[in-house]
């Protein structure tokens, strides 16, 4: 759930045209068009065969593409004009063209990923469905692309997309479109129904980029809300390595129990993020300030409300705030406070002033494979203050299930009020005729834990367990590791510090290779060979019984299997990757600094989605188990469960001496994006779901403050269920929340709608 | 173990930001013994706030000999020395190349020079 400031915007017209999109998308089609059946041949072995079709997966792109440039069409155009072999629906297979379009789709590709300015880009062909009956198969290219950008605000922050879904570009995409038109239609108990519309149009202009106009109706109830934005990324200075600015102004007329709220804002902004810097996670700060004028109106007596407010002033207003938010692994904390030194338009005074303390974690627990249980805990805080005069009515607290952000439009959200779903919008403090008008304190906690009972991989698992696209990967990141490390060496390290990168410390890494070559505790070479001597067999007859399964149409049975000899060829791939990537003798010509790295991707990998080849082997054979054990074979399986802790505890061994060995200042300032990167391919690889459903649970407690009224409310709490559906990031929540303690003319509850943008990297 | 096949690519921004290259190998299977095509493309700016213009794109068919070295690349990715020979040496004859508007050069000598990447200390031929 959005921390704190949850947007309420109940959206099932959104829901349903977000659904439409993903539905009807022929991308996202493509993926959810069912399993394609690997044919096994050489190429060469299909030659002649009829090409029923050919098809690009591209669902796994994060850099802007449109659909148009990755087209098969123009990829065949461009090896016709070059007077090459191709191949075409309904024209003989030919191995030649089956590669030159592999090539050719790659090409093509690589542009838009130099586009996006640096990243890694694979491109997996496969001959599928093949039938040696008809003579017929089909062509499968799947891709997969990343962007290598430095984490930044925008990666880091919780409320930002960083993935968006755009029909006119691949499925997923990290860029946005230059126009985009959302509807919704909401609901709550405080404004009843209301329909409204959230337009953003990017503008050719270095200082103004965006655009933005959100606006809804209702009866009673209006809020308008128009921008122009613009921003800027330096990606190297540490105190502003993101810049945001916005003028804008809003309107918005909502009721208050039987009060009316009535405010009209013009403001300027400007926003900055540090650079995101490693502290075991990334870490970045953000600060802001705000200038606002307008004016504030209620339909209140003056007479009832209480000394120092007043219903109906003008408004200005300078608000100011800091704040910061750590990532690591699956966990996210942020916290902010924020300051308004306010007035009320009749001279240049600090009339009063706000202050708010704001903070919110969410953690993701993978339990089994793309079906997190997450939990969203937030607290927030605040405090409004006479200094010398008079304060709107308007800017009092009031709560309830909508909460207006302490600055509108910034990127940085703050929660301005407590929030408590079991309790309408603007309703905290009753809204019986008679009762106290909003607060002058409040302090307000919630809790949101979900996990999906339902889901659709964004990628699956045929591909997502490619042991060629997990290396594949794995070489892309550690090239790229290289090079920015390299570029960090250039341009921010001391001479000495190039040096040492460049050469690194050789008896280090000589002291790495002693460990792996030592054979007096554990022979690497002879427990590989002994493992892979142990599973050959289960290899064989597995692959066997798969074709039987296969001939005699027993779907369901050969896909078990499938996945049983894809595990055992995995161990196997492992096995022989770490075997081929043993170092050399430490006075070998090629012993080099990229040993190292190589030792690192054998015992430490790059995250759960390219694990170390260790680890790899060592889980591979520990998913084993069951099988094993079911089909008789226990005492192989206890002689391979020996084996993998005789890795495991060199793998140990290695990792500590790892971590003593001395590491370049550059190595240190590319750690951030690596890890950036690293969580990026876990989230695709083990957590995003095109589509999700998940039961919700919600707990709620706030507490509304008003000084001078001769009473101050308790704790007020709201629980209830809900539901979450979930397609990629885009959240939509529906529950309904009941008060705990029910407080005279109050109702029972209140339903709870929201959408969320989920931020996953 | 069976042949498969495969594309990836590598793209680098520069750290002054006005030169770009990527490099892709392409692993295909048409019959039993894989082939190996390297593409190098280097793209340049004059200003920071330039768009990018694709310069040249070098293409080379990796000889059967040199097939192991392009299938330790493919394993290993690209170590110190390469990354600098291709940041430094491979670029600066790319850059000295007329424009060819995206189409691959058919310079002999910058193909050379592109070939020789996957060695394991890369230098350009004489």
């Amino acid at each position: 759930m959005s921390n704190y400031t949850v947007r309420v915007k109940p959206a099932w017209i959104t829901a349903v045209f977000a659904l439409g999109l993903v539905l009807q998308n022929p991308v996202f089609g493509q993926i959810t068009a069912g399993e394609s059946r690997v044919c096994t041949k050489n190429a060469a072995d299909y030659a002649g065969y009829t090409v029923s079709n050919v098809r690009i997966k591209a669902n796994f792109l994060l850099f802007p593409v449109k659909l148009g440039d990755i087209t098969l069409t123009s990829a065949q155009q461009a090896i016709k004009r070059r007077g090459e072999a191709s191949i075409e629906v309904n024209h003989p297979f030919n191995a030649t063209g089956y590669f030159n379009l592999q090539n050719q789709i790659n090409q093509e590709l690589s542009h838009a990923l130099l586009s996006s300015g640096a990243g890694v880009l694979i491109v997996l062909p496969h001959i599928v469905n093949c039938t040696d009956d008809s003579s017929r198969l089909e062509v499968e290219y799947t891709v997969l692309g990343l962007p290598f950008a430095t984490p930044s605000f925008s990666k880091t922050s919780f409320e930002l997309p960083a993935i968006y879904l755009n029909k006119k570009k691949a499925s997923v995409s990290m860029t946005e479109s230059s126009f985009q038109l959302i509807p919704y239609l909401g609901y709550n108990g405080s404004r009843g129904l209301w329909l409204g519309g959230r337009m953003k149009k990017s503008l050719p202009s270095k200082l103004v980029k965006n655009f933005n106009l959100d606006a809804d109706f209702s009866f009673p109830g209006i809020i308008v809300d128009g921008s122009l934005a613009g921003a800027y990324h330096s990606g190297r200075k540490f105190f502003m390595d993101h810049a945001e600015w916005r003028l804008g102004y809003s309107y918005s007329s909502l009721p208050a129990g039987t009060l009316r709220l009535e405010e009209s804002t013009l403001a300027g902004q400007f926003s900055g993020s540090t650079k995101p810097f490693s502290a075991g996670g990334n870490i970045l700060f953000r600060y802001g300030v705000a200038l606002e004028g307008g004016r504030r109106r209620s339909n209140v007596a003056q007479a009832d409300l209480p000394d120092a407010f007043i219903a109906r002033s003008g408004y200005g207003a300078g608000k100011l705030y800091i704040g910061g938010v750590s990532t690591w692994k699956r966990h996210m904390i942020k916290a902010s406070y924020g300051l308004q030194l306010g007035n009320t338009g009749r001279d240049l005074e600090v009339n009063y002033l706000r202050n708010l303390f704001d903070a919110a974690y969410r953690g993701r627990f993978l339990i089994t494979d793309h079906r997190p249980l997450q939990l969203d805990l937030l607290f927030s805080a605040g405090k409004l203050r006479s200094v010398s005069g008079n304060i709107p009515v308007g800017e009092r607290f009031y709560g309830g299930n909508v909460v207006r952000e302490f600055i509108q439009g910034d990127s940085w959200r703050i929660s301005n009020g407590p929030f408590i779903r079991s309790i309408s919008q603007n309703r905290l403090n009753g809204s019986a005729y008679g009762l106290p008008i909003g607060g002058d304190r409040y302090s307000s906690a919630s809790m949101t834990l979900s996990r999906p009972v339902w889901n659709k991989k964004l990628i699956p698992g045929e591909i997502s367990r490619d042991q060629t696209v997990i290396f594949g990967l794995g070489t892309g990141v550690r090239s790229s590791r290289l090079a920015l490390t390299e570029s960090e060496a250039d341009t921010s390290g001391s001479a000495d510090d190039q040096d040492r990168f460049r050469n690194y410390n050789i008896a280090d890494i000589q002291h790495l290779a002693a460990i792996l070559a030592d054979t007096t505790k554990v022979n690497v070479v002879q427990v590989i060979k002994s493992v892979i001597t142990l599973i050959q067999p289960q290899i064989t007859a597995i692959g066997r019984e798969t074709a039987q399964s296969d001939s005699l149409g027993r779907d369901k049975t050969a896909a078990s299997l499938r996945w049983q000899l894809q595990t055992l060829n995995q161990i196997l791939g492992y096995g022989e990757r770490i075997t081929s990537l043993l170092p050399p003798p430490a006075d070998s010509a090629d012993f080099d600094n990229g040993i190292q790295y190589d030792i690192e991707s054998m015992v430490l990998g790059y995250g759960n989605a390219i694990p170390a080849y260790f680890t790899g082997m060592t889980s591979g054979i520990a998913s084993l188990k069951r099988y094993y054990n079911q089909n008789g074979l226990t005492g192989e399986w206890k002689q391979l469960d020996l084996l993998s802790d005789q890795l495991t505890s060199v793998q140990k061994k290695l990792r500590q001496e790892i971590r003593k060995i001395y590491t370049p200042k550059a190595e240190k300032l590319t750690r951030p994006t690596i890890l950036y990167v690293e969580r990026a391919l876990e989230e695709l690889f083990k957590e995003i779901n095109i589509v999700s459903v998940s039961p919700v649970l919600m707990f709620d407690a706030a507490k509304l403050h008003i000084t001078g009224s001769g009473r101050t409310k308790n704790f007020l709490y709201g629980l209830g269920p809900g539901i979450r559906l979930s397609l990629i990031n885009f959240d939509i929540y529906a529950g309904y929340s009941f008060n705990l303690i029910k407080q005279i003319g109050e109702n029972k509850g209140a339903f709870a709608f929201s959408i969320d943008i989920t931020d996953l990297f | 173990m069976a042949c498969i096949p495969f594309s990836i690519t590598l793209a680098v921004l520069a750290t002054d930001n006005k030169r770009q290259f990527s490099f892709s190998i392409n692993k295909g299977c048409e019959a039993e013994k894989p082939i190996y095509v390297l593409v190098f493309v280097f793209r340049d700016r004059e200003a920071v706030t330039d768009p990018f213009q694709e310069r040249v794109s070098l293409r080379v068919t990796v000889g059967d000999t040199d097939s192991p070295k392009a299938e330790r690349m493919i394993a290993r990715g690209m170590n110190n020395a390469q990354l600098a020979y291709l940041k430094g040496p491979l670029t600066n004859v790319v850059a000295g190349l007329p424009p060819t508007g995206g189409a691959p050069s058919s310079d002999e000598a910058a193909r050379e020079a592109a070939s020789q990447i996957i060695n394991n200390r890369p230098v350009l031929p004489s």
